[in-house]
């Protein structure tokens, strides 16, 4: 392999890293503060998926400055559904956090045979964010990439900002740490875990829009996404979010150069045996801390 | 300022309050005493609305409280100090301190309040970007009683504020609230260890085994042998005065 073919393939591995971040943090985020282990972040990505696919290609063609503001909202507002109607409703029972877990994977699968239903199982695609490619000297990096990690960038940098800086954000950092303390300072505890809900769902579409042109559209496409997530954020350390960040570009990279070396179908059972290795090594991840 | 009326509390089969009352006038100091595991902080508790009695009501400000949300009481200036903190780990100092500015009653005076939390405990000021896991016993001691006064109470209900500090420290810390009280506020305080405690107090209520059995001035209560030996652990030489 020369020089410019490996430099290629570790931006496109980049890339695939940035994806797999913006999952995982949601589903960080939302473990962090709620303790609910989310499997129907899957298939809020897919639906992500299906709400582009209406705007750009079905009904109508809209350009992605106007899809990404509406989907990131509509998959915002229906995370906050999800939260006050699914997953609040079981918190008065003791062991609700098992409960979650089985309940948001029913969910998951009525979101999944909802799409099957709606919109048929054959295979759908969505537009790239931008055709074509910019070249430095023998250096191609297609504009869709570019773009793809400039958004990501982007969206980690004001998240970052708004956990750091704003009340709210602050607010959801301390029920994170101390339930029982936000509720002395009395914080909003069901709005924030609300708000977690919202945020981990608009990353999901989010994710969903700039993997899915890559990729294909189909009903079960979340799941691999969620699985390779949940891979990246045990690795990282559940709830630590530099080893997320380490581990996702780690797996970004890996997959990448198992896709080039034995096969794309291989990424995912290779994640696997490393995830169960790593696991059997070191329980709490790469970089873990409870 | 703040009635509990028979209010009784079970964890499931164990009951942990029997029928309690007690009164909290305003800008009073009064303490409930009593050993360790009689009920004095789960009292605490279902008065600032972490716990819902299992029967019994609790007033504060003539409205019945015991059915609201903790946000509800913490807006309506009732704010609880508990003995475990419960501060944020990984936030700093001042993060900390702005958290307890959450609710919409405090947020207008957060400065102000800012600034007599730093005149109380100028510590605090120096450690501001200090992480509240790296904090001494005594300085989380101090961000906890701080960050309930950035929340603006009327009324401050402290679970054991001296309980594992130096005696120094503790002499500080009850200046600290004396002085809060003295502001305007109401302080209901809960003590395992009286000696300095009750120097500062008004009046003193004896919990043991969940029930009140002694309730009076703090001058009656040191003067009733049996309470101060039986409960308050002194004998007759060392009480205080």
């Amino acid at each position: 392999m020369n020089l410019e073919s490996f430099a290629n393939m570790f931006v496109a591995g980049i890339t695939l890293g940035a994806i797999y971040l913006l999952m995982a943090i949601g589903l960080t985020l939302v473990f962090g503060i709620t303790k609910v282990l989310n499997y129907a972040q899957g298939s809020f990505f897919t639906w992500g998926g299906y709400l582009t696919w209406i705007l750009t290609t079905k009904y109508v063609q809209w350009g992605y400055p106007v899809v990404i503001p509406i989907v990131m909202l509509v998959a915002f507002c229906a995370g906050i559904l999800f939260e006050r109607v699914i997953v609040r409703p079981l918190r008065r029972f003791s062991g609700w956090e098992t409960t979650a877990i089985i309940v948001t994977l029913g969910c998951a699968l009525v979101l999944d045979n909802l799409a099957l239903v709606l919109f048929d199982p054959l295979s759908k695609t969505i537009p790239n964010l931008m055709e074509g490619a910019f070249r430095f000297g023998g250096l191609s990096i297609a504009k869709h990439n570019a773009i793809m990690i400039v958004i990501t960038i982007a969206v980690l940098v004001l998240l970052w900002l708004f956990l750091e800086k704003t009340r709210v954000g602050m607010g959801l950092r301390a029920v994170s740490q101390d339930i029982t303390g936000a509720r002395i300072v009395g914080l909003p505890v069901d709005r924030l875990y609300g708000y977690s809900f919202g945020i981990c769902t608009a990353l999901a579409a989010l994710a969903a829009i700039l993997l899915i042109p890559r990729t294909l559209l189909y009903p079960l496409v979340g799941w691999t996404t969620l699985l390779k997530a949940f891979v990246v954020i045990v690795l990282g350390g559940l709830g630590n979010i530099k080893g997320t960040l380490i581990a996702a570009f780690m797996l970004g990279q890996a997959e990448i150069f198992i896709t080039y070396y034995v096969g794309g179908m291989w990424a995912l059972p290779i994640f696997l045996v490393l995830l169960v290795a790593t696991l059997a090594i070191s329980p709490k991840g790469l970089f873990g801390r409870w | 300022m703040l009635s509990v009326q028979n209010v009784s509390f079970s964890y499931g089969d164990v009951q942990i309050l029997r029928d309690v009352s007690l009164q909290v006038n305003a800008q009073e100091w009064v303490a409930v005493f009593g050993p360790n595991g009689h009920g004095k902080s789960t009292l605490l508790k279902v008065i600032c609305g972490l716990l819902k009695p299992t029967s019994g009501s609790v007033e504060y400000l003539g409205e019945r409280i015991d059915r609201l949300p903790a946000g509800e009481i913490v807006n309506r200036g009732l704010i609880y100090v508990p003995e475990d903190r419960h501060l944020f780990p990984e936030m700093t100092v001042i993060e900390n301190l702005r958290m307890g500015a959450y609710n919409r009653n405090a947020r207008p005076n957060e400065s102000s309040n800012l600034e007599l939390v730093f005149r109380l405990f100028p510590k605090l000021e120096r450690l501001g970007t200090r992480g509240a896991l790296n904090l001494s016993g005594g300085e989380a001691r101090m961000l906890a009683i701080g960050r309930g006064l950035m929340s603006n109470p009327k009324f401050l209900a402290i679970d054991e504020p001296s309980f594992g500090l130096a005696p120094s420290l503790r002499k500080d810390v009850f200046r600290a609230i004396d002085e809060i009280r003295n502001r305007g506020n109401t302080i209901l305080l809960v003590e395992q260890s009286t000696s300095i405690a009750s120097k500062f107090v008004d009046r003193i209520y004896v919990i043991e085994d969940g029930k009140i059995v002694f309730e009076g001035g703090r001058q009656e209560a040191l003067s009733n042998d049996h309470i101060m030996e039986t409960y308050l652990g002194f004998g007759t030489e060392d009480r205080p005065v």
